[in-house]
């Protein structure tokens, strides 16, 4: 025989229930949450990893090769050099470092360079030496990947 | 009576739900505010741990300057949309260095020159071989060795 007491609890259990329920499923969304966030963390950075890995390839891919020069005017303070890319993939130049005998120096370039083309390169190499023939200067030429293709040539 | 007992009744249970309601409200601030923190050094982690992977940098060369102090031309070749590399220390054969620079900070395809100067009483010792050191605000280090002339 139903009183109005034992209705009254069992409509009270039903919304204990109901909190319990709404408590697991909060309990559970809370934990997919956490899953994907770090799920999604983890692929971006191993997509990041897999691209430096291309990048460090690639880099170890690139050739040059001097066609001709250098050829050194000293006169006008200039070096005439032709390089060539020999590597598979296309080169940017970046930078071009000029060693005169005594110090550095470095110019911003930005010259790409495909696969088997060749550029010719003017450079300025401020205080070149006259009196020094037997001093080795270098040019350096700087890749967008890294690399170094240096050049030296005698002062004769 | 029994008025006054329902009363009482009705009170018990507004001062229980004011108590409830206060207590939830302030967990669920601090919770909130713990997720959020947990979150963000988390975030951060990751982004640190990713520009870590992205750095690149090179010493492309070195001058000498007088007995105790080099000029240290450093690359940065980091990847596209990739942000600065900043120069947090140097050391000369293991023994840190000090350097002097307007701005530590170098710009992608940038050649910036940074003064290293050995600590006071060493010495460049000429046709001795040198190893120095760059290191970056993230840890990534890079190593140039030269016959000091």
């Amino acid at each position: 025989m139903s009183t109005a007491g034992s209705h009254l609890k069992r409509h009270r259990r039903a919304v204990g229930s109901i909190i319990g329920g709404i408590f697991v499923l909060l309990i559970l969304a809370m934990g997919y949450t956490m899953y994907m966030f770090g799920n999604q963390s983890i692929n971006a950075e191993q997509q990041i990893i897999n691209n430096m890995r291309t990048f460090d390839i690639e880099r170890s891919q690139e050739t040059f090769r001097t066609v001709s020069g250098p050829t050194l005017d000293l006169g006008n303070q200039k070096l005439d050099i032709v390089l060539q890319n020999v590597g598979p993939l296309p080169s940017t130049i970046t930078n071009i470092g000029v060693w005169n005998g005594i110090k550095w120096s470095y110019s911003s370039f930005h010259v790409l360079i495909n696969s088997g083309e060749s550029h010719a390169f003017t450079v300025t190499v401020p205080g070149i030496q006259e009196d020094q023939p037997n001093w080795t200067y270098m040019v350096q030429f700087i890749t967008a990947r890294g690399n170094l293709y240096c050049v030296g040539y005698p002062n004769s | 009576m029994r008025g006054r007992r329902g009363v009482s009744e009705i009170v018990a249970s507004m001062v229980v739900l004011v108590i409830v309601s206060v207590l939830g409200a302030m967990l669920y601030n601090t919770s909130q505010s713990t997720f959020a923190s947990q979150q963000s050094d988390l975030l951060s982690s990751v982004q640190t741990e990713i520009e870590k992977a992205q750095e690149r940098f090179e010493i492309v060369s070195i001058e000498n300057n007088g007995q105790s102090s080099v000029k240290a031309n450093i690359l940065n070749f980091s990847p596209p949309n990739t942000i600065d590399i900043v120069v947090s220390a140097v050391y000369v054969n293991s023994t840190q260095a000090y350097f002097t620079v307007t701005n530590p900070a170098i710009q992608k395809d940038e050649v910036k020159q940074f003064l290293v100067t050995l600590p006071s009483g060493m010495t460049f010792v000429s046709g001795k071989y040198y190893n120095l050191l760059v290191v970056s605000e993230r840890g990534v280090g890079n190593v140039y060795s030269w016959k000091s002339s």
